[in-house]
């Protein structure tokens, strides 16, 4: 009785587990998991600009879920052992305090790894050398790179087609009747509408801007300088690549970090890469400025540990290169004026995203 | 029957008679330097040292066509970048285009712009507007002038070393340096097919005294105070007589 017993469980067993796997033919029905799509209430900071959503793509509390699962699961990568969390720690305003990441395989990249807060707001081209115009083509790539989540998208598709929670996310999220219609495209916009809720703007230099905080003496003068604000103080240049709200301009610069005697000697040519004019090579998209405390090292290749070395390099007038931004020559800040700098530079931090449900990771 | 058919064609010809016959135009804007064209990057001579331009960039507002008293608006707001069209000697004698459709056919007697934005745009914020607009860029607002930049233009000049070393950089902004120019010629805009319009500014005339002398880049060579006379002023007063029309 009893091994007739066990034998109709693994019956029943082999046969619920079948239901999972889908036909790679003809899939699985999804028709019976509930498609209610809630439209997402953006919280969105009043200075900042729209958040341009593309007309195919609205945000939705349930592609934001399904965006939310894929970002922090491993399942991404080839061996299951990475997600795109692990490059992006929220903790660490979503970098991981690398120079330069390692994917699955150790080896390294050669850039490193950027902040997604307010990612949504980056409409000049992402990655640090512009090469996606949208999140969406952007959330393609890192599962293909080997030196990321080296997988490839077929064979992920078909372990998320296979899974009951990606199947019933999936179906929430998109409204599809069956396993066969999971898409990498949808993965991709789930992610991206998980990426553009990630935002963060109540820090304390937005509580001054909208006149209900202050800031230290100390802050205020870095904030002077910061934006050239008072004619007594040098101007630290900061403000024509680092402008409020997002504290970037979204635009690509050559900051002075390498030298090199003509337009083709760059060890890196960044944004040059991408356009093809000679005078973008050596150009990097001026990152934001928001959380910056967090996200160290500092730079595209993460050549500085601190926020002092990078204060220190603009000080400097950086290296010679023959399209170095006229912006970088030295400035001739003092200890005090560089330490007030450095303080202003910390009241940017705000991690209040880590509190938003829909932004934590679903599997702790 | 035959009277219904002759009822239609004619309503049909009215109606086609009753539409705006429109035309293209191009406003073709080329960067030159001492009659040649202006490569970005590339060494020209200036006073008794040299120069290379990196940036040329400006809003141009108000486009319109003039015919007399009557104004006929092209467009509210544009912008103007000689960044990816003057790297080669190629791209810089192609120039940088503006091209407005649906242009009212008609002859005119003149082309005007303002350069830079007008005040009442001016007092809005780049995060006022959508990614697609000119006003959108957050590089082209300066929060201590509360203005945004009209104009930039930066490159290198060769130091005491003999290197290119040093940059110069200008930007223009705030409503008092707001500046018009018209050109007076006549435009013929027609069915169906684009009138070019050459618009050709001068970068050395840019950066000359009004008596004509160099001014001493080496040693101003950044500003930040909208209301100094030089370089500023003299900066956009000089877009004014950089600008030249050919057709």
């Amino acid at each position: 009785m009893k091994q007739l017993s066990f034998l109709i469980l693994l019956a029943f067993a082999l046969i619920a587990c079948e239901s999972c796997d889908p036909d790679p033919i003809s899939g699985i029905s999804l028709t019976h998991i509930e498609y209610s799509p809630t439209s997402f209430d953006l919280e969105k900071p009043a200075n900042f600009p729209e958040l341009e959503i593309p007309s195919d793509n609205p945000l939705t509390v349930e592609k934001i879920e399904l965006g939310r699962h894929l970002f922090y699961d491993p399942i991404l990568s080839a061996d299951s052992t990475m997600s795109c969390a692990s490059c992006h720690l929220p903790e660490l305003a979503f970098t991981d305090n690398l120079a330069f990441s390692e994917g699955i395989d150790g080896i390294a990249g050669n850039r490193s790894s950027m902040s997604i807060v307010n990612v949504g707001f980056y409409y000049t081209g992402l990655f640090w050398d512009g090469r996606s115009q949208t999140l969406e083509d952007q959330a393609i790539l890192p599962v293909e790179d080997p030196i990321e989540l080296h997988n490839n998208w077929p064979e992920l598709m078909e372990k998320l087609r296979s899974s009951e929670l990606y199947q019933r996310l999936f179906r929430e999220a998109f409204g599809i009747d069956n396993t066969l219609e999971m898409t990498k495209e949808l993965a991709a916009k789930a992610i991206s509408s998980f990426e553009r809720v990630i935002i963060s703007g109540d820090a304390k230099i937005d509580r001054f801007t909208l006149n209900i905080g202050v800031l230290t003496d100390e802050e205020l003068e870095g904030f002077e300088m910061f934006f050239d604000i008072n004619p007594d103080l040098p101007d630290a240049e900061c403000g024509h690549c680092h402008s409020y709200p997002l504290m970037t301009t979204n635009e690509f610069r050559n900051n002075g970090i390498s030298e090199a005697d003509d337009l083709a000697d760059f060890p890196d040519k960044g944004y040059g890469t991408l356009t093809g004019n000679p005078l973008d090579n050596g150009k990097f998209r001026s990152p934001s400025l928001r959380n910056i405390q967090l996200s160290g090292p500092y730079m595209h290749d993460g050549r500085f540990e601190t926020l002092r070395e990078v204060i220190e390099h603009y000080n400097s007038g950086g290296k010679s290169s023959p399209n170095k931004d006229p912006l970088i020559y030295p400035l001739g800040l003092t200890e005090e004026q560089k330490d007030n700098l450095e303080a202003f530079l910390h009241t940017m931090l705000d991690t209040s995203y880590l509190d938003k449900d829909y932004i934590t990771n679903p599997f702790d | 029957m035959k009277y219904n058919f002759l009822l239609l064609l004619s309503a049909v010809l009215l109606c086609i008679g009753c539409e705006d016959k429109t035309g293209t135009l191009e406003l073709k804007f080329l960067g030159s330097y001492d009659g040649a064209p202006l490569i970005l990057g590339e060494m020209v001579e200036y006073d008794d040292y040299q120069l290379q331009f990196f940036e040329s960039d400006f809003y141009i507002s108000e486009i319109s066509l003039t015919e007399g008293s009557s104004i006929t608006e092209v467009k509210d707001i544009d912008f103007v970048d000689f960044t990816n069209t003057n790297f080669s000697l190629e791209g810089a004698e192609n120039g940088f285009s503006l091209v407005y459709n649906n242009i009212e056919t008609g002859n005119y007697d003149g082309l005007r712009f303002g350069i830079g934005v007008p005040p009442v745009e001016n007092m809005t914020k780049p995060s006022d507007y959508n990614s697609d607009h000119v006003l959108s860029k957050p590089g082209y607002y300066w929060q201590a002038w509360d203005s945004y930049i009209f104009a930039k233009l930066a490159g290198k000049y060769k130091d005491e070393a003999g290197t290119f070393d040093d940059g110069f950089l200008f930007h223009t902004g705030t409503d008092d340096l707001f500046r018009t120019r018209e050109g007076n010629f006549n435009i013929s805009i027609n069915e169906e097919s684009t009138t070019i319009i050459e618009i050709i500014i001068d970068h050395e005339k840019l950066l000359k005294l009004q008596n004509g002398d160099f001014y001493d880049i080496q040693n101003n060579s950044t500003n930040h105070d909208p209301t100094d006379p030089v370089p500023l002023q003299m900066l956009v007063n000089n877009y004014s007589d950089a600008i030249s029309f050919q057709q």
